[in-house]
C-alpha cells in the first residue's frame, strides 16, 4: 500500500526557430539535437515500460512552440537530412576508430543509436512523435500538459493582462488541436507565477500549475503541508510546489547524479576534437565547429584529462543512482507520513532536455527508476498531479507568492541591465495590440491577416528565451535579432494598418516564415 | 496614471525620423514611442524597476509654471512612495528621491523591504524643496519574504508542526525541531536563493542553449 507519491514533471520546450530563407541554420540544430537526444529516447523508455507492463505515471509539458516545430514539414525534412548526415558520420567513425576497440565499440553504439532513432521517428511514429505522447496519455501513463504560447515570462507581463490571457489561450488552442481536448495542467514558463494569473488559467479550464518551493512556503495563509500537498488558489486552480531535496539530486551538476565521473562528458565532442578537414562536411555550413553529438569520453574528474566512455559502467551508475533516488524518496515519505494526516506528494520538475542531451544517461535513469519503483517496493508510487487531485475532496487554500525557478528565485534573469530594454517594446506592443483588436471589429480579409500576424509577432517577441539568452551571454546576437525583428515587423504592420497601405509581399513573407498558430484570432486581445 | 499614445506612434516611426529609430541587431526599432508614461515592475522582494518616457512639451509647461512662481529648479527627481496602506497623503509616504542625470530613462530601486506596495513619480524638485510631478506610475506589490503570520483556521496545526513542514520543504530533515528553526530556515532559504537557487551551477533552466560550462 502506497504511503506517498512521486510526481516527476518534465518540461519540454524550445523557442520557435525556423529559417526557410537559409539552406541550413545553426540554431535549428537545437531542435534536431533535442529530438535525437531527449524526445525519442524518452519515447523509447515509455514504450519499453509499457511493453513490460511496468506501471508508471509521469507528467510532460510540451510547449506550443515545440509542438509547432514538431508539426512543421520543413523542419521535419531538415531533421531527416541532419540524421542521415549523422549516420553517415558514424559510418566513417566506425572505419576511423578501427585502431581502438573501445572507441570502435562506441562508434558502433552511435551508429546503432541514430539508425534506431530514425526508425522510431520516421517509421514507428510516421514523422510525428506527438502521436506517441498522445498514445501514452490515452493509456493513462503520461499526463501531457501545456505551457504558454511562446514561453512568455508572465510575471513581467502582468501589467498587460490581455497579453497574459493570450499566451494562455493560444497554448490551450494549440494543445486541443493535437490532443483533442483541453489541457488539465500548465507549466508556467520558468515556473514564473504572479498573483492573479491563476484566475486566467481557470478561465480556460486548467486545473493546476506549479510554483517554486518558496512560492508555497511564503504563501498566505501559512501552508499546512509545506510543498507536499497541492493547495487551491482563490480561483479554484490548484497549485503544486517543487520539492527541493529531490530536485537537487538531479539538477545539480556537482552534488547531483549527472556529475558522476562514469557518465558521458558533454563538453568533449568530435565536432571540436577531430581534424577540421575530416569533420568539416558534418559541421555548420559556414564552417564553424559545432557539437555533433558523438562523444567518446566520460566525465572522469575535474581536470582536462578524460578517459574513454564505458557504456556498461555508465549504465551501472544510472541504475545505482535510480536506486538511491528511490531509497531517498521512501525515507522522505516515511518522514512525511509522521507529520502529515494525508498521503504526501513529492513534485520533482525538470527541463526535459536535461535527460539525454545534458545528462546522456538521464532517460535510462528514468527507466531504471520506474522499474525499481514498480518491482522493488510499494511505499512510494508515481502519480500525476491530475490523478492526485482526485484523491481528496478538500485541499487547503493559499495565495502563492510571486516566484520563479530562475536564478535567485524571482525575475532577475529576465529583468537585468542587459535585457531590460525589451520591456518598453513588449509592453507597448501589448497596448497597441489590445487597441487595434478593439478598433477593428469588422476588418477586411487583408486587415484580418495583418492583425493575426501582429498577434504572432507579439507572441514571438515575448518568448522568455530571448531575454534569457541575452542574460547568459551565448547566442546573444541571435536573441537580439529575433526580438528586434518581431518588434520591427509588428510596428511596420501597425503602420500599414493605420495608413491603409498593406504591404502584401511583406505580409506573405512573415506568414510563411513564422507559420505557427495558423488559426490564431487577433480578437483574443480584445 | 501613465498616458500612452497608440496611433500617434505611426507618425513618429516614419523612415527619416532618425531620432525615433534605433538599431538592435539587423532591425530598426523605435527609440521612443512619443509617450508620456512611467512603468513600474517588480524584480524581486527587494527590488523594483522603472522605465519612462516624458514628453518634452509637458516638461516645458511645468518648467514655465515653476518660473512663473519665481522658484529655482534644483533637479529632476525619481520619487518613490511606499503606498502599502493607501494612496492618500502621499507627502508622508516618500521613501526615496533619486536625482536623475541627463538621458536616464530607467532605474532599479533597491527598497530592501519585501511585501510592500510601491509607486513612483518623475518630477522636478526646486531649491526650496517644492516638488512638481510630471508623471505617476502604476502601483506594484513586491512579494513577501518569509513564512506568513496569517493562519487558515480550517487547516490549523501546532506551531511546531508548521516549522517541521517548512523545514522539510526547505530541505531540512524532520529530526530538526525547534522554534529557532524559523530564523534558521529563512536564513538558509535566503542564502540558497541569493546563491542562485537550484539553477546555480546546474544545467540551466532553459533547454539546449542555456548551459553553463562546468
Amino acid at each position: 500500500m502506497a504511503q506517498g507519491y512521486l510526481a516527476l514533471v518534465l518540461h519540454a520546450h524550445l523557442p520557435f526557430i525556423r529559417h526557410p530563407e537559409h539552406d541550413s541554420f545553426l540554431e535549428e540544430n537545437w531542435f534536431f539535437e533535442a529530438i535525437t537526444d531527449t524526445y525519442v529516447p524518452l519515447i523509447n523508455v515509455f514504450d519499453s515500460l509499457i511493453d513490460d507492463n511496468v506501471d508508471f505515471h509521469i507528467t510532460v509539458s510540451l510547449s506550443p512552440t515545440l509542438i509547432s516545430m514538431l508539426r512543421d514539414d520543413l523542419l521535419i525534412s531538415r531533421y531527416h537530412r541532419h540524421l542521415d548526415k549523422l549516420i553517415q558520420l558514424t559510418e566513417l567513425e566506425i572505419q576511423r576508430t578501427g585502431y581502438d576497440e573501445r572507441l570502435n565499440k562506441l562508434a558502433h553504439m552511435y551508429n546503432k543509436r541514430f539508425t534506431e532513432t530514425k526508425r522510431v521517428f520516421a517509421d514507428k511514429y510516421n514523422n510525428n512523435i506527438l502521436t506517441a505522447f498522445k498514445k501514452f496519455q490515452d493509456m493513462g501513463k503520461v499526463e501531457v500538459i501545456t505551457c504558454c504560447a511562446t514561453h512568455g515570462y508572465l510575471p513581467l507581463m502582468d501589467l498587460y493582462r490581455p497579453a497574459v490571457r493570450a499566451q494562455v489561450e493560444v497554448a490551450v488552442n494549440t494543445y486541443k488541436e493535437v490532443f483533442g481536448k483541453g489541457p488539465i495542467g500548465i507549466w508556467l514558463p520558468e515556473c514564473g507565477y504572479h498573483p492573479g494569473h491563476d484566475a486566467i488559467l481557470a478561465e480556460f479550464g486548467i486545473k493546476y500549475f506549479f510554483v517554486e518551493t518558496h512560492g508555497i512556503l511564503f504563501g498566505e495563509p501559512r501552508p499546512r503541508y509545506g510543498v507536499y500537498s497541492p493547495y487551491l488558489t482563490s480561483s479554484g486552480t490548484a497549485v503544486f510546489g517543487r520539492d527541493l531535496e529531490s530536485s537537487k539530486s538531479v539538477w545539480s551538476s556537482k552534488e547531483g547524479y549527472p556529475g558522476d565521473h562514469r557518465y558521458r562528458e558533454y563538453y568533449r565532442d568530435i565536432g571540436f576534437d577531430l581534424d577540421y578537414d575530416y569533420i568539416k562536411p558534418f559541421v555548420n555550413n559556414c564552417g564553424t565547429r559545432i557539437n555533433t553529438g558523438i562523444k567518446y569520453n566520460r566525465i572522469t574528474g575535474e581536470n582536462d584529462h578524460k578517459d574513454i566512455y564505458n557504456r556498461v559502467s555508465a549504465l551501472e551508475a544510472a541504475a545505482s543512482h535510480a536506486g538511491n533516488f528511490m531509497y531517498n524518496r521512501e525515507k522522505q515519505v516515511e518522514h512525511l507520513r509522521g507529520v502529515m494526516d494525508r498521503e504526501p506528494i513529492i513534485v520533482s520538475p525538470y527541463d526535459a532536455e536535461l535527460f539525454g542531451h545534458w545528462w546522456f544517461e538521464g532517460p535510462e535513469w528514468i527507466e531504471f527508476l520506474f522499474r525499481k519503483m514498480h518491482f522493488d517496493q510499494d511505499k512510494v508510487k508515481t502519480i500525476t498531479p491530475g490523478e492526485y487531485l482526485k484523491k481528496y475532496d478538500k485541499y487547503p487554500i493559499i495565495q502563492p507568492g510571486m516566484s520563479s525557478w530562475g536564478y535567485k528565485g524571482y525575475s532577475e534573469v529576465w529583468l537585468d541591465g542587459c535585457n531590460d530594454w525589451i520591456y518598453k517594446h513588449l509592453h507597448k506592443m501589448a497596448e497597441m495590440m489590445t487597441h487595434v483588436a478593439r478598433k477593428y471589429e469588422k476588418p477586411s480579409d487583408m486587415e484580418r491577416r495583418v492583425l493575426n500576424q501582429m498577434a504572432r509577432e507579439l507572441l514571438l517577441a515575448q518568448a522568455s528565451d530571448w531575454a534569457f539568452i541575452i542574460k547568459t551571454g551565448t547566442f546573444v546576437s541571435y536573441a537580439v535579432n529575433r526580438t528586434s525583428e518581431h518588434i520591427s515587423h509588428f510596428m511596420s504592420f501597425n503602420d500599414q494598418l493605420y495608413n491603409g497601405n498593406i504591404d502584401v509581399k511583406m505580409l506573405e513573407s512573415a506568414e510563411s516564415h513564422y507559420n505557427l498558430f495558423k488559426d490564431i484570432d487577433y480578437r483574443i486581445y480584445v | 496614471m501613465a498616458e500612452s499614445s497608440f496611433d500617434s506612434y505611426s507618425s513618429d516611426s516614419k523612415p527619416g525620423n532618425k531620432q525615433a529609430i534605433k538599431f538592435y541587431g539587423d532591425f530598426k526599432i523605435p527609440a521612443s514611442y512619443n509617450d508620456h508614461k512611467i512603468v513600474l515592475m517588480v524584480r524581486d522582494p527587494w527590488t523594483i524597476f522603472s522605465y519612462w518616457e516624458v514628453k518634452k512639451e509637458i516638461e516645458d509647461k511645468t518648467v514655465h509654471e515653476i518660473s512663473k512662481k519665481g522658484l529655482q529648479i534644483a533637479s529632476s527627481i525619481l520619487r518613490v512612495y511606499d503606498v502599502t496602506d493607501s494612496l492618500d497623503e502621499l507627502q508622508d509616504k516618500i521613501v526615496f528621491d533619486f536625482e536623475l542625470r541627463d538621458f536616464i530613462d530607467k532605474w532599479y530601486i533597491h527598497t530592501h523591504k519585501p511585501g510592500r506596495k510601491w509607486m513612483v513619480e518623475i518630477g522636478i524638485k526646486c531649491t526650496n524643496g517644492e516638488f512638481f510631478p510630471l508623471i505617476r506610475s502604476n502601483v506594484v506589490s513586491a512579494p513577501s519574504y518569509g513564512m506568513s503570520d496569517v493562519f487558515d483556521d480550517k487547516w490549523m496545526c501546532s506551531e511546531d508542526l508548521y516549522y517541521k513542514m517548512f523545514a522539510m520543504s526547505g530541505g531540512y530533515g524532520v529530526g530538526t525541531s525547534s522554534m529557532s528553526l524559523k530564523e534558521m530556515i529563512t536564513r538558509r532559504l535566503k542564502e540558497w536563493l541569493s546563491s542562485g537557487g537550484i539553477i546555480s551551477g546546474m544545467f540551466g533552466s532553459a533547454s539546449l542553449f542555456s548551459h553553463h560550462k562546468k
